[in-house]
């Protein structure tokens, strides 16, 4: 191999290699399927953008461990393709309790260090008004209201909730609180919202 | 020696089973919720782990220590496998420095011992040669085993290839292939979700293939956390020496080598994984370890 063909293929190489990494795949929201409905997943506070998670994460389950309520699953068996063994919640079972405990223990970077509780930024709660009991003349409620870590929930009039996506950090405790079974207040991970 | 390395090996293993145990009984201890643990053999071995302790004393200690044999932090010091980060960094393009700092303890003793991460401490080289002595046993019962040898570069290309296509994906691939990884990873989903994982299938498949095809493949030609380590070790200091007046040519050492390496010839390279069975098995002590703080820094030198 003389000179010229040696760069024509390392150039070549290099360019393809490049050209292969621009072109990813689509990226689908962030759903977890459980066979009768798709639940929206969040990723543990402090994520970096999806991406730079599958990226980063090396898969070490050190998040998991570090979880003191036990709150953060991986996706295993059914392999979620390029997601497989990378670290979820599902706000519905059981929420976060923003203790930050994953973000200092993780070893790549993907869950940053997040100083204070209100800047976590894990998604953004959203009411359905239609499923909401006080909304239905059903009662008076306020579960979210209250168990809100970063008051971001208020009640208008005294009962209706309202989120103030502001201050909203996506933790979920309001979802896992509510007390519908098809939950009234959900959290849209940023993707998705 | 070998009874010392056993139990490196076997308090390693042990490492990995009772970290997550630990870990989950304080999640459970701290909820005061043990529905669905009450009588399992886990909560039974934690509690005798602790003693005579307080549960909530032994709760806030759980947490101190994580991790596994891929990643760990012990008491706030970080300690990672140098794949996960040379991986990591190269998928991710970025340097994340306290990743970069967590490999300095595993770099510096292998750029001392050599690879003695695989010989003493790698959960899978125990099970693959536990699996080796099975191998053993099939040929005594007249099974003809075969072992097909491959190149030892092999690891380094698996180690390229893997690296560049983890670049292109975006994934991290080899940690879905590395034997430790997935065994920690088992271990995690069998005591937090109660069932392992697919990865068994992967090892069990690697096991099989070792078992009846080919002798210590994995470590021997294909493992990139081994091509990684080996070259490291390529200045180790650390190096099994032939007094040559000494040796009466009987080759013990030879068929006894893991590797397949040949002590008697020295033809120790970077692959010495420093188990030291040639030295044990060498009735006139001719082969030793020896430490050496000059002499030549690469080849196939002793």
């Amino acid at each position: 191999m003389n000179r010229r063909s040696f760069v024509t293929a390392t150039v070549g190489l290099v360019a393809g290699v490049l050209t292969a990494r621009r072109m990813k795949p689509v990226q689908r929201s962030s759903r977890v399927s459980f066979g009768y409905a798709d639940v929206n997943y969040l990723r543990p506070p402090g994520a970096v953008a999806e991406d730079d998670l599958l990226a980063g994460c090396i898969n070490c389950e050190l998040c998991g461990q570090a979880c003191p309520i036990g709150c953060i699953q991986f996706f295993t068996d059914d392999a979620k393709g390029v997601r497989a063994h990378t670290p979820y919640i599902v706000a519905s079972e059981i929420a976060c309790d923003l203790c930050l405990a994953c973000t200092t223990v993780c070893p790549t970077g993907v869950l940053v260090p997040v100083a204070a509780k209100k800047d976590v930024a894990m998604g953004t709660a959203v009411i359905e008004e239609r499923l909401c009991l006080p909304y239905l003349r059903q009662g008076v409620c306020g579960a979210c209201y209250t168990i809100c870590p970063v008051n971001a929930v208020r009640l208008e009039k005294q009962r209706h909730p309202k989120v103030d996506a502001e201050r909203c950090v996506g933790c979920g405790l309001c979802e896992e609180v509510c007390l519908q079974d098809v939950k009234a207040i959900r959290i849209f991970p940023p993707a998705a919202a | 020696m070998q009874v010392a390395r056993r139990s490196i090996q076997v308090l390693v293993v042990a490492f990995v089973v009772l970290v997550p145990m630990v870990n989950y009984y304080g999640v459970k201890v701290q909820q005061k919720d043990y529905r669905g643990i009450e009588n399992s053999a886990m909560l039974s071995t934690v509690d005798t782990m602790f003693g005579e302790m307080d549960r909530d004393d032994a709760a806030d200690l759980s947490h101190k220590v994580k991790g596994s044999v891929w990643t760990a932090e012990v008491f706030g010091v970080k300690v990672s496998d140098p794949l996960a980060a040379l991986e990591s960094t190269t998928t991710a393009t970025r340097f994340h420095w306290p990743l970069i700092l967590s490999i300095a303890l595993p770099v510096l003793v292998t750029l001392i011992l050599g690879r003695a991460y695989c010989g003493w401490m790698c959960p899978m080289n125990l099970v693959f040669e536990i699996n080796d002595k099975l191998r053993g046993l099939l040929k005594k019962t007249g099974y003809n085993v075969r072992n097909v040898r491959f190149g030892r570069q092999t690891k380094y290309v698996v180690l390229g290839v893997g690296l560049l296509v983890a670049f292109i994906v975006g994934i991290p691939v080899l940690s879905l292939l590395y034997p430790p990884a997935i065994l920690s990873r088992e271990v995690f989903y069998k005591v937090y979700g109660g069932a392992f994982g697919s990865g068994l299938l992967i090892l069990a498949a690697m096991c099989l293939f070792e078992l009846i095809l080919s002798q210590r493949w994995w470590c021997r030609y294909v493992c990139p956390g081994g091509a990684v380590y080996s070259g490291i070790a390529l200045v180790r200091r650390l190096r099994i020496v032939r007094n040559d007046s000494a040796c009466d040519r009987c080759g013990d050492c030879v068929p006894i080598c893991p590797y397949d390496l040949r002590p008697m010839t020295t033809e120790l390279t970077a692959d010495c994984d420093q188990c030291g069975q040639c030295v044990s098995a060498c009735d006139p002590g001719a082969l030793n370890f020896k430490f050496q703080l000059s002499g030549p820094l690469r080849g196939t030198a002793r």
